[in-house]
């Protein structure tokens, strides 16, 4: 009898993964919690256990993609059986494989609720090849339409159509490769993000002059304090303690539930050669600035080098971009979701302002916040600037409520 | 072409069809002298005399019966019953004996009979004639029911009835006695029995309306279409047997469907067309199909509550909006 | 329309060996459904029927055989279609109380008490529109006149002078309940003078007095006028269908009944008062008895009707 191997589900808005590696051959002998296989699913790599012990029978290759649940390979009684199994057809799924590494995922959203698909929709989707479950519903209780599927032929269909034009114009041909992987999550997400939230943009001008000037007394103590401190680890323990104070902004939409979190997640997008990925520096609003300093150097390390485990970017209540980095004055970042929210904050430049009737030079950061509108008035996403550049622009304040 | 309200043009199908053919013959209450209880059919007694055009007693039953009778003799009876709330008076002529005479013997005898019905849905004169119960005799095998919605349609379909050689059941709504209507004058103008109508055309919705709600959903695809929603409007006409074909067709083409009625829903009309939809067309859907009906209760007397219970154009537009959503 | 005594004998003979020997398949297990039994009534349907025509129209109900076969139907046919068989004259749909042949004007029976009424009505209106001089004949029980198309007909046929004939065999009991209990007066022909229609009573055991009667009403409809109620007092000897245990009655009163045995009386009258031989009796008894057991026989060796052909005929 075959227990069958399936690509397990790993976080909330997992769909499908990339299988990265076998760690077996056909026909090779398999323990019940050994490495199996490596998964790259929302921007992480992840070893997944063999759930039962026995002969390795692979019906998937490498970089491969697949939806969650689907059937990858078969565990046998025998080596002879194994190499002998031919994959199952439409089988169904009997089991999802251990997961070495479990998403952080509150009560409310693990919620499981039968995904609601229009009859139309399920027809239109399965003749393109889409599984249907694994789009954004707009209709009523998250249905998937027919327009729903229809957006999502659409995309699929149109980078093939520019490539097609290239081919015509330049002769040899584009390089092709496979959208997989990171690239696919990214791409994946950034769509859903825009699709199924209503996100608006809003900036604001900080004065950083005191940031400046507290960065630099950090940076002068660097030995004393162990780390050296950014003004992203500053601005994040601010947005920290704003979040903390306001509920509001720290809350998601999912499915017909407002989920109001209990905790201040900040993930930090942090630039990979290859991508993006956001490291999330857990229960940040009850974390020191030191500590936040070290969190974010040690998970953008080990983001570049590959080793991001699955809790390391999952559970985010919030996000911040500092494409100030790379030259950035503002933009409008995209939501992370389910989050509601999301912080881009520019590059500090001397600016030419007027402060008491006189005409300054100061230190101004541009602040680009993209909210969605669904869950987030403009005026509570006003106040929440407000408060945050109060705090930013008299950093001293941030004493008094610390711990 | 001629002008004619929906009174007269029920008034000329019987006049040109007893003209046609002289097996055709009207009873009914208040038909021959007083030219029918709602004037539809003045001039009849004038045209064919006292053999043809009969007053009857108050008597629901043998009205219904002396037309199943004579049709087993050969004739082409039409017989009046002044409201369809009267029914219940009639109803074992009309389901056991005009609905299965041709079936029980086999074929030897033909049931060409046309039993008029007047509709007084939402005129305001109280439980006993409001009603829709189209449903109620289109339950009935062997029966046809007609319904319709436009002078030329009633012209057409009456004529056709007169000479269908199945009892059918024809129900004017007196609320639309006056509404006018160029028709062709042509004496063999007919309108089929068992299609429908596209009375409007659209890709969005299909909204499936009868009798009075026909003009309503008309009204309400004029004010979606500004929003740019496309409606298609389709009134069966006949409500029995249902013309099946044109609405699944439709509705596979918009996926979305609104049923709208005079009729309750509980095991009525709309709840046949969702059933039926579900059936033929299910993986066609994007939107479950939606009914519009008045509540499962009497009708009491006045206008007030017929304005209350029935469904108007703005319901319906938001009906339709909603299935947009 | 027959004259000759002989011929009515061998008419109500036909009746009375059908209902035995139907009786005995229904006592055997291999009749589908009911019976209801015309015994003891024949002198009512062939006293009528002897004075119709084809042209002329009737309609029975659910004790129809008496009728059908009074009028002319055929008997195989007729007694296929008893049994529900692919070669009765409905082809095995109508069954035990659902028989009818158009061109002998036999309008169907019913399964409706006093649904035929009406419909007996309409048949006389045609009539009467067509001018022709055909009459339409309604066999009723007692029972259905207690219902409301009693009235309803009485009424319009009164009011328009149609020529019909209301014929009312008083067999005594509405299904299973003495028809005295639920009236006030017993006589339904007294009924008929109140809707201004002519009316009598008649000994409906008596086929020579029913005929007479029927003709009288035959002859005034004929000539426009207008309607007759006949009341033929009788007697049904079995119960409102076979296997009733008859709890509403005695034992006695049937024998009471059954010795004035319409067949037997007439069969007496033919020897003593027309001078009939008895032995062309025998031998005409023995010879209606072969032809029934023959269609008796021709029914259970028929084929049952395809089950697939109820899908057919529900619209012309």
């Amino acid at each position: 009898m075959a227990h069958l191997i399936a690509i397990p589900k790993l976080g909330l808005t997992m769909v499908d993964c990339t299988l990265t590696a076998w760690t077996k051959a056909d026909g090779e002998r398999v323990e019940k919690r050994e490495v199996l296989f490596e998964i790259e699913t929302d921007k992480i790599t992840s070893e997944v256990e063999a759930d039962a012990g026995g002969y390795l029978r692979r019906f998937a290759g490498v970089d491969s993609v697949h939806l969650v649940g689907a059937v990858i390979g078969g565990l046998y009684e025998t080596a002879a059986e194994a190499l002998a199994a031919v994959e199952p057809g439409a089988a169904p799924v009997v089991a999802v494989a251990a997961v070495v590494a479990r998403a952080e995922v509150s009560a409310a959203m693990a919620v499981g609720q039968r995904k609601r698909v229009s009859p139309l929709a399920r027809r239109v989707a399965t003749g393109a090849g889409i599984d249907p479950v694994g789009l954004t519903g707009t209709g009523a209780h998250g249905a998937v339409l027919r327009r729903d599927v229809d957006q999502a032929i659409q995309r699929q269909a149109e980078v093939p159509e520019q490539v097609q034009i290239q081919v015509e114009a330049t002769g040899p041909g584009p390089l092709r490769r496979p959208l997989a992987g990171l690239r696919r999550t990214i791409a994946r997400n950034m769509m859903q993000s825009l699709q199924m939230s209503a996100q608006m943009t809003a900036f604001a001008r900080v004065d950083m002059a005191e940031v400046v000037a507290l960065r630099a007394s950090c940076v002068a103590n660097e030995r004393a304090l162990g780390v050296r401190v950014t003004f992203t680890d500053i601005v994040l323990k601010a947005c920290a303690i704003v979040l903390a104070r306001m509920p509001d902004i720290n809350a998601s939409i999912i499915g017909d539930e407002i989920v109001t979190w209990d905790h201040v997640n900040i993930g930090l997008a942090v630039a990979l050669d290859d991508g993006l990925i956001v490291p999330v520096i857990k229960d940040a609003d009850h974390k020191s600035l030191i500590e936040i300093a070290h969190e974010r150097i040690d998970l953008a390390a080990r983001a570049r080098a590959g080793r991001l485990g699955q809790q390391d970017a999952t559970g985010g209540t919030f996000t911040l971009s500092n494409f100030g980095s790379y030259g950035g004055d503002f933009e409008t970042p995209l939501l992370n979701p389910p989050q509601s929210a999301i912080l881009g904050i520019g590059a500090i430049t001397d600016e030419v302002v007027v402060r008491d009737g006189q005409v300054v030079i100061r230190p101004m950061m541009m602040m680009s916040m993209t909210f969605d509108h669904r869950l987030i008035d403009g005026a509570v996403a006003g106040r929440f600037r407000s408060e945050l550049r109060a705090l930013l622009e008299k950093p001293a304040t941030m004493l008094a409520g610390m711990r | 072409m001629p002008t004619k309200t929906y009174c007269w043009a029920i008034i000329d199908a019987m006049r040109e069809e007893m003209a046609r053919d002289d097996r055709v013959f009207l009873i009914g209450e208040d038909v021959a002298v007083a030219g029918g209880a709602f004037g539809a059919s003045r001039g009849l007694l004038d045209a064919f005399g006292p053999m043809r055009v009969r007053d009857t007693p108050i008597s629901e039953e043998i009205i219904v019966g002396l037309g199943v009778g004579a049709a087993m003799a050969g004739r082409r009876p039409i017989v009046e019953i002044m409201f369809i709330d009267f029914l219940g008076l009639c109803l074992d002529q009309i389901a056991n004996q005009a609905a299965k005479t041709h079936y029980i013997y086999d074929g030897m005898f033909k049931m060409p009979l046309v039993i008029r019905m007047s509709s007084a849905v939402e005129m305001g004169i109280g439980p006993h004639h409001s009603q829709a119960w189209e449903a109620i005799v289109a339950h009935i095998p062997g029966l046809k029911v007609v319904m319709p919605s436009t002078p030329r349609d009633a012209k057409g379909l009456l004529k056709s009835a007169i000479r269908d050689d199945n009892p059918v059941i024809f129900i004017e709504h007196i609320a639309m006695h006056r509404i006018k209507e160029e028709i062709e004058d042509d004496e063999d103008f007919l309108i089929p029995i068992g299609k429908a109508d596209v009375k409007r055309q659209g890709t969005d919705v299909t909204v499936v309306a009868s009798g009075l709600m026909v003009a309503r959903a008309l009204a309400a695809a004029e004010r979606l279409a500004v929003d740019g929603i496309s409606v298609e409007v389709i009134d069966p006409r006949t409500i029995s047997p249902l013309d099946f074909d044109t609405i699944t067709a439709s509705v596979s083409k918009t996926s979305r469907c609104l049923v709208v009625s005079s009729s309750h829903k509980n095991f009525g009309f709309g709840s046949e067309v969702a059933a039926e939809i579900g059936e033929r067309a299910f993986f066609d859907l994007d939107q479950p199909v939606r009914r519009l009906s008045p509540p499962f209760t009497p009708a009491p007397f006045g206008r007030q509550f017929d304005q209350f219970l029935n469904p108007d154009t703005d319901a319906i537009v938001a009906a339709v909006r909603d299935l947009m959503a | 329309m027959t004259q000759d005594p002989i011929t009515l004998y061998r008419s109500m003979l036909l009746i009375r060996e059908c209902e035995a020997q139907l009786n005995d398949l229904f006592a055997k297990n291999v009749f589908p459904g009911y019976i209801h039994s015309y015994l003891g009534q024949e002198a009512c349907a062939v006293g009528v029927c002897s004075g119709l025509n084809d042209t002329d129209y009737v309609v029975s109900n659910h004790r129809g055989r008496g009728h059908y076969l009074a009028k002319g139907m055929a008997l195989k046919p007729m007694m296929a279609e008893m049994l529900g068989k692919a070669t009765g004259i409905c082809g095995g749909r109508g069954g035990e109380m659902h028989a009818a042949d158009p061109a002998l004007g036999i309008l169907g029976g019913n399964g409706i008490v006093g649904a035929g009424m009406p419909i007996g009505a309409g048949a006389a209106l045609a009539a009467q529109m067509d001018g022709l001089g055909a009459v339409s004949v309604v066999f009723f029980g007692e029972g259905a006149s207690n219902n409301g198309a009693f009235g309803e007909t009485l009424n319009v046929a009164a009011a328009w002078k149609l020529p019909l004939i209301m014929v009312c065999e008083n067999n005594l009991y509405a299904e299973m309940t003495p028809f005295v209990q639920t009236v006030g007066q017993p006589d339904v022909a007294a009924r008929a003078t109140g809707y201004g229609v002519a009316s009598e009573i008649v000994d409906g055991n008596d086929v020579l007095a029913v005929r007479a009667a029927a003709g009288r009403a035959v002859d005034r409809a004929r000539a426009g006028d207008g309607p007759t109620l006949l009341e033929l007092k009788t007697y049904r000897w079995g119960g409102h269908f076979e296997g009733d245990p008859r709890k509403y009655r005695t034992r006695n009163e049937e024998a009471e009944w059954k010795a004035r045995c319409p067949v037997a009386r007439f069969r007496r009258h033919l020897l003593a008062e027309v001078g009939v031989e008895e032995d062309r009796l025998v031998t005409l008894e023995a010879a209606v008895a072969a032809e029934v057991a023959e269609a008796v026989t021709f029914a259970l060796d028929s084929p049952l009707p395809a089950p697939e052909t109820a899908l057919l005929k529900v619209f012309a």
